[in-house]
Parts: structure tokens; C-alpha cells; sequence
């Protein structure tokens, strides 16, 4: 009987899902409107440079206006950004710095407004594209009372402060801070500030701060003192090259990840210098313990070479006895490595050009000639090559001087004001063949920092054809750092 | 019917019950024992040590053999009888190895038995071999039957790297004992066994290339040419 009544039940069970399932739906709701929300805008691409405040406002329409009701979300996602999305602003209005770093791809911006009371979002993309706001200019390494830090004159004249500390959380580099080179290669561009013991690599993009010795070297040098960092633009030679106290370390991107190896062989001691170009011999330094000239062969040379000219044609100097000091050695006028050197017991000075584009040891020395009429040449705080002309300007205390290789003299050409002397001295040029663009004042623009007390300005002076000051002024004068250590030209990055 | 479901019931009830017992933790009775511990990947019973990859500077090295116990660690130290195996045996005790007296430490249910090995010129045409044993002790009877003998060859020979021809060549020029050795000193064993043995970023094996000819360079300044082990004169490639 139990059984019975149990069968019973299952066969109700089962009655009652199979009616459930039939049944039909009549359709007879009631039927509300909601909160419908439409987003509207004039224009949906912007174009931004990095840090600038971006200011958007959209239209919100709403169907039952309440706008008590609605929250507000902007976020940004794409790009550069490799995880989660950055929230921007949870306010109607978008009125904040683009933080992002710049690409050449769209940013997706998006605005997403919701009603708190239905929970339904409406959201529209925008898109942003983020240009380098530090993508060029002349990088500034100033002293400031909490350490050293970096500013940048962008080509419009726009000086930007604080670029280094404002990357990197407020921190300042080490006060050490002396020299500054930015250099573009084929493949990348590098951005070093050089220390008293150590080098940092600053981000091409936003100046944060990307590593220093032990991220360079297999093996950090038992001596660190970084005195030339390259970044080679040829082929033929590892892009990456540094002196570090003399001696000459490479690395070669090209060939994958790595870092500098060990020191390229040979017995030597290099002067901090080398003249740089694309031609035969792109790399030039100066070995000042067997004072003579030599260069870094091929990309995988594992030696420094010496040059070997034979007796004839007779040579204007000895490649490999110059028994002076070098004062400077780099890239002068028709693609010639230009060196000034000065005697050990006097201050003479003597010219000597170097053609590196020779395949022939016999016509690498070119000139040599003793430096006359050039006062305090000696002793200058800074050399500047003109690549165009055969001018060498240098610069002493307040003045700067120009010397005419040709005629063998030098002239004042600028004089700052007594008590304002220069600290730092470059010529404006950057090309190199046709993977470097020139500047519009390439070679015609003298960049020039100063120090009155413990204040720093930065002049442009531009140049005539002539070689001197045009209108005997500048052009441009940038107040308000503090004492200014080293300049460098950034390109495009 | 309701005798099934309260079938059903009694045993449910029984299995709960049944289930919240407390077990008594059975603890070793037995004697305490002792045995070369297992490794991660099977049993390191036998070991082949070349002192030709370590740099020449290395005369002796230690080989730590790791054994454990079966029972409970004791407040005193215990001896362990760890024996050579004579008729197994081609190393000669005081110039090949040395042993010492074992012991298990207070308190320590394992520990690392030290075999010290020498560098003898000879080991670089001769490989020897040590068999040792555990045998009981009056602290301990032996533990893992498969885990009581222990077997170390020793040798100082140099082969060349499988990877020499295709890989190190371009880089370190031909093969020799003596560069090869050279490039241990400089470069240090476990350099050696990486560049050998795995496949590096091209820019580290120039920065070796490169480390491994400057001390060439530096040696040859010093000392003058350096020949291999048939009077040929070695160069590293430029």
C-alpha cells in the first residue's frame, strides 16, 4: 500500500513539471521606462602632448533627468598601458593631466555614466592621441639645493623644470652630477647623466630613471668613472659605447639583449673623448698613455686598432706620437675629427685634424698647425665644433671666441656681462646621415649656459655665415635655474 | 519498507560515530637506523666528481654525503659507521680522499658526512673510485637496504665540450686541454658549465669571449706565448 502511495507521489512530481513547461507566457506585462542615458560630444579624437591637462565636457541627456542620480567615471586603457586601465576622474567634467606615456597608437578614453538607481551604465570611447612633451629640446642639468635635476628647452622655447624629480617621485640625482649626453642610434636613443662613480639612463620619454652601472655591465669596472657614453648611429660599429677611466667597453643591441662586455683589449688609456661619424673609422679616441691616436675596427673588434701610415706621403703629424695633453677631441667641418692639444710645459696649443673617412692610414692625419693668436684657449671651459664651417668656438669666463682654422686666429665674438661667466658651452647640431634629421639651427646656434652667483641662465646665440654673432645679441634668455652643469640636445624620440 | 530505511539509518549513524574516534599515532618501535637520504631525483648513491672544470687553484674539495635516520632524533650525538668498501676500492686513502669520524648531532634527524678529496697529477690521466658503506654503528643498525652504499669516482680529466665545434669555436678559436683550462681559471667553473652546456645570449658569450682574451693577453705580456699540451702556440680570435 505504501509502495503504492509512494508511486503515486513520484507521478505527481512529475505531472506537475510537465505542466509547468507547457504552459503559456500570455505576454501581459506592464511595461516602464527607465533612465534611458544618451552621451553627446562634438569631437571624439584629441590630441594631447604628455602632461598636458586635458578638458572634456560631453553633453549627458537623460530621459528622466535626475542628475543626482548619475556617477561619473573617466578611465584611460591602450596604448602604452600593458595591465589594468588608469582612472582619471569620477567627475563629469574631464579636467586633469593626461598621465600616460606618448604613442604612436590612440589611447582609448572612455566615459561611462551610470544611473545609481537602475545600475545601467552608458559609456562612450574617445580616443587620445599622447604626443613627448620631452621629446626634444636642450636638456638643462642644473644644481638645486636638494641635488641635481634636469629641465628641458623644448624647440618652441617652452621650458619645462623639474623633469627629472617629477619622473621619479621627487627624486632628485646625486648633487655628482656633471655631464649629459643624448644620443641616437639606428635602433634607439639614449639618454645618460654621468656621476662622479656611476651613469643613469633616463627614459626618452617621460625622464624616469631606467638603471645605472650594474644594469650596463656583466661586470661593473673595480674603478667607475664614467667619462663618455655613445650611442653609435652606424652599422659598422656596437652602438653602445662608454669610457669608463680610460678604458673603452661596447655593446651591441643588434645582437639581442645584453649589456656592455669587458674591456675591449689593447694597451692604452683613453683621453674622455671620442669623435664620432658613419664613415671608415666612426669611432676615433685618443690614447693619452701612448699618445696616440686609435679606433674600434668593426662591430665585433675585440682590440682597439692603431693606425699604420707608411713614410710617404710625408705625414703634417705622427698618428701615433703626440706627446701633448688632448683639451678636446670631436666631430669638426667635412665630416674631420678636429683635437686642440696643449704642450705639458706651456700653454700652447696646437690643431689637429684627423680625416676618418680614408681607407688609407696614409691620409688619415690631415693638418696640424700651433694654435696662434687664441687667448686663454687653454684654458677653456668648452669647446664647440661647427660641422659646416671650419670654426672652432671656445669659451673663457664670460667670453667666447671664435677660431678660424683657416686664417689661424681667433676672435671675440660675445662677451656676458662681468661676474657672468659660462659653465657650459654647445654647439646646436645633431644630423647624422639621413637617420638623424638636422634642426632648423643646426650649426648656426650657440647654446650657452651661465652663472651669476648661484643662479643659471641658458642663451641662444645665432650665428651668422661668417661665424659671428648676428646682430652681436641673443636671441634667446632662459632665467632661473640654478648653476647649470652640462648641456645636451635631445632629438626626436 | 521501513526496515531498509532504518537499516539505512543504523548504519549512517554508525559510520558518523565510527568516524569521530580518536586514533592512537603508532610511533617507531624499532631500533634506530640510518641511510643516505634520497635526493629529488632518485637516490645519489653514486657520484662522479671532476675536479677539471674547477679552477686550478682548487686542490681539495669536499663531497658532503647527506644521510638521515628512522626513529627519534636523541639528546646525545650518535656514532655512524660509515666504511670504505676495500675490495671496490682504486683511491688510495690520505692521498686521494680522507675521511673523519661520523656523527649524528644531538637533537638532528639528519646530517652531511664529509669525504675530502684531493687534486693528485695523477687523476688527470686516471679516474679513481671510492666505494663507502654504512654499516651499524652502536648507535645505530642500518636503515634502506638500497640506500647504504655509496659510490664516488674522482678525475681531473679534461674532454672537450659537445658544443665546442658548433658553438665556442667561433669564439674561442680550437680546442686544447690547455685553453681549455685556461678558460676555466678565468671564466670559473660554473661559467664553464653554462657556456658548455646551455645555450646563452650571443652578447654574454662575447662578454666571455672577450674577459677570456684579455687575460690572454695579459698572460702572454707576462709569461710569453702560451702553448697547449703539443708545444702549439694559443690564440683566442680577434
Amino acid at each position: 500500500m505504501k509502495k503504492n502511495i509512494f508511486c503515486y507521489l513520484i507521478f505527481a512530481m512529475l505531472l506537475q513539471m510537465l505542466w509547468q513547461g507547457c504552459s503559456k507566457d500570455l505576454g501581459n506585462y506592464d511595461y516602464n521606462h527607465i533612465n534611458d542615458i544618451t552621451i553627446r560630444y562634438d569631437e571624439d579624437t584629441f590630441y594631447v602632448r604628455q602632461f598636458d591637462t586635458l578638458n572634456i565636457k560631453p553633453e549627458v541627456h537623460q530621459r528622466i533627468p535626475n542628475d543626482a542620480s548619475l556617477k561619473y567615471q573617466w578611465y584611460i586603457y591602450g596604448g602604452k598601458i600593458v595591465k589594468d586601465e588608469i582612472i582619471l576622474s569620477n567627475e563629469h567634467e574631464l579636467n586633469v593631466p593626461i598621465p600616460v606615456v606618448p604613442y604612436n597608437i590612440p589611447y582609448k578614453l572612455i566615459f561611462t555614466v551610470m544611473d545609481t538607481i537602475t545600475g545601467v551604465k552608458t559609456f562612450h570611447e574617445f580616443k587620445v592621441y599622447v604626443s613627448n612633451a620631452l621629446s626634444e629640446g636642450w636638456i638643462i642639468l642644473e644644481e638645486r639645493p636638494e641635488g641635481a635635476d634636469l629641465a628641458l628647452i623644448d624647440p618652441s622655447g617652452i621650458v619645462l623644470r623639474n623633469v627629472y624629480s617629477g619622473a621619479n617621485n621627487g627624486e632628485f640625482l646625486p648633487s655628482g652630477a656633471h655631464r649629459v649626453f643624448s644620443n641616437k642610434s639606428i635602433t634607439d636613443q639614449n639618454n645618460y647623466v654621468l656621476l662622479q662613480d656611476d651613469m643613469y639612463l633616463i627614459d626618452k620619454f617621460d625622464f624616469s630613471y631606467l638603471g645605472s652601472y650594474p644594469d650596463f655591465f656583466y661586470e661593473v669596472p673595480e674603478v667607475r668613472n664614467p667619462q663618455f657614453a655613445a650611442f653609435q648611429t652606424t652599422l659598422l660599429l656596437p652602438p653602445n659605447l662608454v669610457i669608463n677611466d680610460g678604458d673603452f667597453y661596447t655593446y651591441n643591441p643588434l645582437l639581442g639583449v645584453g649589456k656592455l662586455g669587458a674591456r675591449i683589449s689593447g694597451d692604452y688609456k683613453l683621453a674622455p673623448f671620442m669623435a664620432l661619424g658613419t664613415s671608415t673609422y666612426p669611432c676615433v679616441v685618443f690614447d693619452q698613455k701612448n699618445h696616440r691616436f686609435l679606433y674600434l675596427a668593426s662591430a665585433n673588434a675585440t682590440s682597439l686598432t692603431a693606425f699604420i701610415p707608411t713614410q710617404t706621403p710625408v705625414q703634417p703629424f705622427d698618428l701615433n706620437d703626440i706627446q701633448r695633453k688632448l683639451l678636446v677631441l670631436d666631430k669638426g667641418a667635412s665630416n674631420q675629427a678636429t683635437a686642440i692639444f696643449k704642450n705639458y710645459h706651456n700653454d700652447s696649443c696646437f690643431l689637429y685634424n684627423i680625416n676618418p673617412s680614408t681607407t688609407n692610414h696614409s691620409l688619415v692625419a690631415t693638418k696640424y698647425q700651433p694654435m696662434h693668436d687664441c687667448p686663454d684657449v687653454h684654458r677653456a671651459v668648452g669647446y664647440a665644433m661647427s660641422w659646416s664651417l671650419p670654426f672652432i668656438y671656445y669659451a673663457v669666463d664670460n667670453k667666447v671666441y671664435l677660431y678660424d682654422i683657416g686664417a689661424n686666429n681667433a676672435r671675440l665674438v660675445y662677451s656676458f656681462p662681468a661676474g657672468e661667466n659660462i659653465t657650459s658651452f654647445q654647439m646646436e647640431h645633431v644630423s647624422v646621415g639621413f637617420w638623424i634629421p638636422a634642426t632648423p639651427n643646426e650649426n648656426k646656434r650657440l647654446v650657452i649656459a651661465t652663472r651669476t652667483g648661484n643662479s643659471g641662465s641658458v642663451y641662444y646665440l645665432q650665428l651668422a655665415n661668417t661665424g659671428d654673432v648676428e646682430n652681436n645679441t641673443y636671441t634667446h634668455k632662459f632665467e632661473g635655474f640654478g648653476p647649470i652643469k652640462a648641456l645636451a640636445y635631445k632629438v626626436r624620440s | 519498507m521501513r526496515k531498509l530505511t532504518n537499516l539505512i539509518l543504523i548504519c549512517w549513524i554508525a559510520c558518523a560515530l565510527s568516524s569521530c574516534e580518536k586514533a592512537q599515532i603508532e610511533s617507531y618501535q624499532n631500533d634506530p637506523r640510518i641511510h643516505i637520504m634520497s635526493g629529488s631525483g632518485g637516490r645519489i648513491t653514486a657520484v662522479q666528481y671532476s675536479f677539471a672544470i674547477r679552477n686550478s687553484s682548487v686542490i681539495k674539495d669536499t663531497v658532503w654525503v647527506p644521510v638521515r635516520i628512522m626513529g627519534l632524533a636523541d639528546a646525545k650525538p650518535r656514532k655512524i659507521n660509515f666504511q670504505v668498501v676495500s675490495s671496490e676500492t682504486t683511491a688510495q686513502e690520505g692521498k686521494h680522499f680522507s675521511l673523519t669520524d661520523y656523527t649524528m648531532p644531538a637533537g638532528e634527524y639528519k646530517t652531511n658526512l664529509a669525504i675530502v678529496i684531493f687534486r693528485t697529477p695523477d687523476l688527470q690521466d686516471t679516474e679513481v673510485k671510492l666505494q663507502m658503506k654504512l654499516l651499524p654503528s652502536e648507535d645505530f643498525e642500518v636503515g634502506v637496504g638500497t640506500n647504504l652504499d655509496y659510490s664516488l669516482t674522482i678525475n681531473d680529466i679534461l674532454s672537450k665540450p659537445d658544443n665546442w665545434d658548433g658553438t665556442l669555436q667561433s669564439r674561442f678559436g680550437v680546442f686544447s686541454k690547455v685553453k681549455f683550462r685556461f678558460m676555466i681559471d678565468v671564466l670559473g667553473s660554473e661559467v664553464i658549465q653554462t657556456i658548455t652546456t646551455t645555450s646563452i645570449l650571443l652578447n654574454e658569450l662575447l662578454y666571455y669571449k672577450q674577459k677570456v682574451r684579455n687575460a690572454w693577453i695579459d698572460y702572454e705580456q707576462v709569461h710569453g706565448p702560451m702553448l697547449d699540451e703539443n708545444n702549439n702556440p694559443i690564440t683566442f680570435p680577434a
